[in-house]
């Protein structure tokens, strides 16, 4: 039977990506389908308004919502409606997904990331799983990742670096922030080792793309240069080029159509014009980012698969994982240094690649022994102008402040000072609280029913979080750093998030088989991080890459 | 915001129909003419010169130049063009019209309560009064929404790139100590002009052809 290409990749972000590239060079035909605009560098401005005030690279909430579901006082779960509550959960729907708006901070997980239940046994309501693969399963695909879509950085050895099979990264670390040189001294004076941090984000050209022109507007913003290391800049332009893939954007699949034996035939979607139109594939690879996957195979029902597709044993969404941790920062004065280190401190543009990882893994009798720790991470805030002006007009008292007095809060803020953020992330433990379901009272402008998302998680998340935030208010006080606060909180960051359709041996409970294709549904993958039965402890982004590398070979084998 | 982390949805992505739920707290006393005068808005002819000789516009003004004063070394709700950069919100395709309404009732209720309190319209207090009453306003929790709008327009007018009206020549930026980043947006690659909101309005009008 004649199919209208060999592969359909749903979803053209980190997970994506690298499927649609391996495929496409091999030989084979593959359709791109993309909920989101197709933007390219020729879009993408330091511009206060498009980032974030206007959902410019994400649906307006009216059109595309979720349901989120919180305990109450009373211990209930209630949903409210994102549009409601303007909780935003999308990421970045466009061509590249959210890739194209991540800051590209990246880490490999660690060996022991792979059996975190043989390592450190089970914890009381958590569904902890061992992997079914191993870190050396993944290596040569990490290493994949780093010329592929290109990561600067400068290996250190320390005590639990992760093994190599490189030497090195394939380029030079991003240029640094003056900054730099004062973490490094606090983490020397209180016996720690500040790590150079990679980064997904080129610091020479490459492939037709620029080096990274410093803008300062890195996160939250899609880069003009091309040297972010985005699924369309390092790996979609290229599938192009080869002339087997096609990429159609502003196209939302409601649903893949299966038959009488489970198999997939078809991907039914809908465009730009509101038309349904469906197309045929020897392959499906879904991979939208963990909630939309699972929302898209719950959604998928059919003769084999009554209760949406690969869930007959109803895992479908269970177990999904955000990144635990939390966040705080310090302030560095201008008035109380020399004129020279303040003009030094308010440069603009390179990047703080500093992080920690002395606690990655946690021996400590004050925490309770040995556990799973985390990584912190440093950063400058955001130069983005808005959200530094919007809270100077309220006072301590939560009265608004206008005239006279809010401007000079204003020049405070802007000019008085630097603020060093950190960022922690460690496990987000999956427990039975969290997970993706569909809510069939909400609809999107499709009438389809939307993701609920219920957003449990794990009193120990906390303890972690609280422990490493501890460890960086530390550094931040050596510097010299003062108004020093930070927050630990279970409300989880929506950026960060995985599973929902775990990969095991056991089809009972998981989703997906090893190979990251559904135990049962023969021609079905999930590329992008929904298949984690655990997170580690760093952001996602680096492993999805490289797991999908490494399906995308286990596809070309079944092809 | 959205660095690696982003824990919190905060004010500055409060979604627009939270805050009109707050909004319509607002007793609705007599918002007149200027919502008369707003709702006629859809009609297509002479729209423009509708909207801006609606008389609501010399309170927002006023509450403008008031809330953001031209002082030593920083530019004022004026001289920032604050009152053009917000009209100009409402006359973009797919404008915000509850935002629009909510200014004009705010406006309305501002009046009430200046003639109750002072026999005058706003526009006509002193700046003591207009403070006091301003002061009132925002202990109520509609007052305090709709006043924190206007900052909120205030603030974009000074920092948002002068390609949306407001900041000329960066002025704004350099009076809060910013440096913008670049490259900056062009027109044609507005906010409204791509991604999703282009695809909205592309939308309206194909629809609406």
């Amino acid at each position: 039977m004649s199919r209208d290409y060999d592969v359909c990749v749903i979803g053209s972000g980190a997970g994506g990506g690298p499927v649609a590239l391996t495929l496409a060079q091999a030989g084979y035909s593959v359709l791109v389908l993309e909920k989101g605009p197709w933007l390219t560098e020729k879009d993408f401005y330091k511009d206060e308004l498009s980032c974030c005030r206007y959902p410019v690279y994400t649906p307006d909430l009216a059109d595309e919502k979720h349901v989120l579901q919180q305990q109450n006082d009373f211990g209930e779960w209630v949903g409210e409606s994102t549009e409601a509550s303007g909780w935003d959960f999308w990421n970045g729907n466009l061509v590249g997904g959210s890739s194209n708006l991540m800051s590209g901070f990246f880490h490999r997980l660690k060996p022991q990331d792979f059996r975190l239940l043989s390592e450190f046994g089970p914890i009381e309501g958590a569904n902890i799983a061992d992997w079914p693969i191993q870190y050396q399963d993944l290596e040569p695909y990490y290493s994949k990742v780093e010329t592929e879509v290109g990561i600067s950085g400068r290996i250190v050895k320390h005590r639990f670096l992760e093994p190599r099979s490189t030497e090195d990264f394939p380029m030079p670390p991003t240029q640094e922030h003056p900054i730099v040189k004062h973490i490094d001294q606090a983490c020397s004076d209180l016996g720690y080792q500040a790590l150079p941090t990679p980064r997904a984000i080129l610091s020479q050209p490459k492939n037709g793309r620029r080096s990274c022109e410093y803008s300062g507007f890195c996160g939250s913003y899609g880069c003009s240069s091309g040297a972010k290391g985005s699924s369309r800049a390092a790996l979609l332009d290229r599938a192009l080029q080869t002339g087997n893939c096609h990429i159609q954007a502003d196209s939302k699949v409601n649903r893949l159509i299966s038959d009488a034996k489970g198999k997939v035939i078809e991907a039914e979607y809908v465009d730009v014009e509101g038309k349904v139109k469906r197309v045929s594939a020897k392959i499906f690879v879904v991979a939208c980012q963990a909630v939309e996957t699972s929302r898209l195979l719950l959604a998928s029902t059919g003769p084999k698969h009554p209760n949406g597709l690969a869930n007959n044993h109803g895992q479908v969404g269970k177990n999904l994982l955000f990144s635990a941790g939390g966040a705080g920062s310090g302030d560095f004065i201008y008035s109380e240094m020399d004129r020279l280190s303040a003009t030094e401190l308010n440069k603009r543009g390179p990047f703080v690649n500093r992080n920690l990882q002395e606690w990655y893994f946690i021996d400590d009798k004050e925490f309770g022994g040995k556990a799973k720790g985390g990584t912190i991470d440093f950063l400058l805030r955001h130069p983005n102008a808005l959200p530094q002006a919007f809270p100077q007009k309220w006072d301590d008292n939560g009265d608004l402040v206008w005239g006279e007095s809010l401007q000079k809060r204003l020049k405070s803020a802007f000019s008085d000072k630097q603020t060093l953020n950190f960022e922690v992330f460690n496990d987000w433990l999956p427990t039975d609280n969290c997970f993706v379901s569909l809510d069939n009272t909400v609809k999107d402008r499709w009438q389809q029913p939307v993701a609920s998302i219920r957003l449990g998680y794990h009193p120990h998340d906390l303890k972690v979080g609280r422990y490493l935030s501890d460890k960086a208010e530390d550094v931040l006080r050596q510097m010299g750093a003062k108004n020093v606060s930070s927050s630990v909180s279970g409300s989880p960051a929506q950026n960060l998030m995985a599973g929902g359709c775990r990969f095991g041996n056991d089809i009972k409970t998981s989703v997906l088989d090893a190979d990251c294709r559904a135990h049962d549904v023969e021609n079905l993958y999930v590329t992008d991080g929904s298949f984690m039965p655990t997170g580690g402890s760093v952001t996602y982004t680096w492993t999805i890459y490289a797991n999908a590398f490494r399906v995308a070979d286990k596809i070309l084998a079944a092809l | 915001m959205k660095n690696n982390r982003s824990t919190f949805f905060d004010e500055f992505q409060l979604s627009r129909r939270r805050l009109l739920q707050l909004a319509a707290t607002i007793p609705l006393a007599k918002i007149s003419l200027a919502q008369a005068e707003g709702s006629a808005l859809s009609a297509m002819t002479k729209q423009e010169a509708v909207f801006l000789n609606n008389p609501a516009w010399q309170t927002v003004q006023a509450v403008q130049n008031h809330l953001f004063p031209s002082m030593d070394g920083f530019p004022g709700a004026e001289e920032l063009h604050a009152l053009s950069y917000l009209q100009s919100k409402f006359q973009r395709p797919l404008a915000d019209k509850d935002s629009e309404n909510f200014i004009y009732q705010g406006v309305g209720w501002l009046n009430d309560l200046a003639k109750s309190d002072y026999k005058q319209k706003f526009i006509a207090l002193s700046s003591e009064q207009k403070e006091a009453l301003l002061r009132k306003v925002s202990k109520s929790q509609a007052g305090q929404n709709w006043l924190s709008m206007m900052l909120n327009n205030l603030l974009e007018a000074l920092l948002t790139d002068p390609v949306y009206g407001g900041n000329p020549n960066g002025k704004g930026w350099k009076a809060a100590g910013q440096i913008p980043g670049y490259p900056r947006p062009p027109q044609g690659k507005r906010y409204f002009e791509i991604g999703y909101e282009k695809r909205r309005v592309d939308t309206y009008r194909r629809t609406k052809a």
